[in-house]
């Protein structure tokens, strides 16, 4: 069977599962931004797939530079949140980050 | 050929993300993304996606890769308690993103459908296509069926092969143009989002001045 679009999209849903368990199930934050990150490169494959077998052209191509664009400020806010909270809480596990929870 | 180094590219990508999201050792784990985010770009030199290739490394290998690991070693202490939840967590998670998967590939299966067409140079070429297909989803939708369906039946490999000019090699100089023609707006946003980020995470991430410190820096003027 040749490879096709229908292949990329699998690659792409199990990419994404895989980094809904990586994000949920880690106690640690930086982890779960990893988990974050493949979420992310699973939505762009999805992008560069149709943009190759669809007739969007370069569209889809354009909207991942924007994404990888959008992932990389991310990642660089979300691990300076995770430096501020490992200071004030001397740990980085997202389950104990719950002083505004009483 | 491009079947099977296809299939290379998703075992490393697929390999990668699963030591990502289930190994032990956190630095065992950016590894995982390493091969990850190699095995994605692969993919996207598949796609005809040349620009984006080099973009990803260079982003994401280059650039967020090493700020997880300035994290994780920023971050880690030499007695570090476990790094994935409890064993129910774990099931729980595990089911959902099973159902996450299950849902998307019912929703692949259910509304499109995958034809092998003979092309005019005698080679078979895969065919995404909705038109065989009876009943849309969005068939009650105000969405125009035909633009779908115009979308997803075109044939194998109009893009690039039919935009590029003869004699330029890949996409970089159609994505330039279209970077600052169709796409402007978006990407004088977007240059403005990266400038907040980069003063944001500064200022979230710089060490508070201590007192001294402060009249030290009063005095100087």
């Amino acid at each position: 069977m040749t490879v096709g679009l229908g292949h990329f999209l699998f690659l792409s849903a199990a990419l994404f599962s895989l980094g809904v368990y990586a994000m949920l199930s880690r106690k640690n934050a930086v982890a779960v931004l990893m988990g974050i990150e493949l979420i992310l490169n699973a939505a762009n494959i999805n992008f560069i797939a149709f943009s190759r077998f669809g007739a969007i052209n370069l569209g889809g191509q354009m909207v991942s530079i924007f994404v990888i664009v959008i992932a990389a400020a991310e990642a660089a806010v979300a691990l300076a949140i995770v430096l501020n909270i490992y200071k004030n809480f001397k740990s980085v596990d997202p389950t104990q980050v719950d002083s505004l929870r009483d | 050929m491009y079947d099977i180094i296809f299939y290379i590219f998703a075992a490393v990508t697929l390999g990668g993300g699963f030591i990502t999201a289930t190994s032990k050792r956190l630095v065992y784990a950016a590894f995982g993304l390493l091969f990850a985010f190699f095995g994605v770009a692969g993919l996207y030199v598949m796609a005809n996606a040349d620009f984006l290739a080099v973009t990803q490394i260079m982003v994401y290998v280059g650039g967020i890769l090493i700020l997880l690991i300035f994290g994780i070693m920023l971050t880690n202490r030499v007695s570090q308690a476990d790094v994935t939840m409890s064993g129910g967590t774990k099931a729980v998670t595990g089911l959902l993103s099973l159902g996450i998967f299950a849902i998307l590939m019912m929703a692949y299966f259910g509304t499109g459908s995958e034809k092998t067409l003979k092309g005019a140079d005698g080679k078979s070429k895969t065919v995404s296509t909705w038109a065989s297909y009876k009943s849309a989803p969005w068939s009650g939708s105000p969405y125009n069926k035909d633009v779908f369906n115009e979308v997803l039946s075109k044939p194998y490999g109009a893009p690039s092969e039919a935009k590029t000019k003869e004699g330029s090699y890949g996409t970089s100089s159609e994505i330039g143009v279209l970077m600052l023609t169709d796409y402007l707006m978006p990407f004088e946003i977007i240059s403005v989002v990266i400038l907040v980020a980069l003063i944001g995470a500064a200022m979230i991430a710089r060490k508070e001045p201590t007192p001294e410190e402060e009249q030290l820096a009063e005095a100087r003027g």
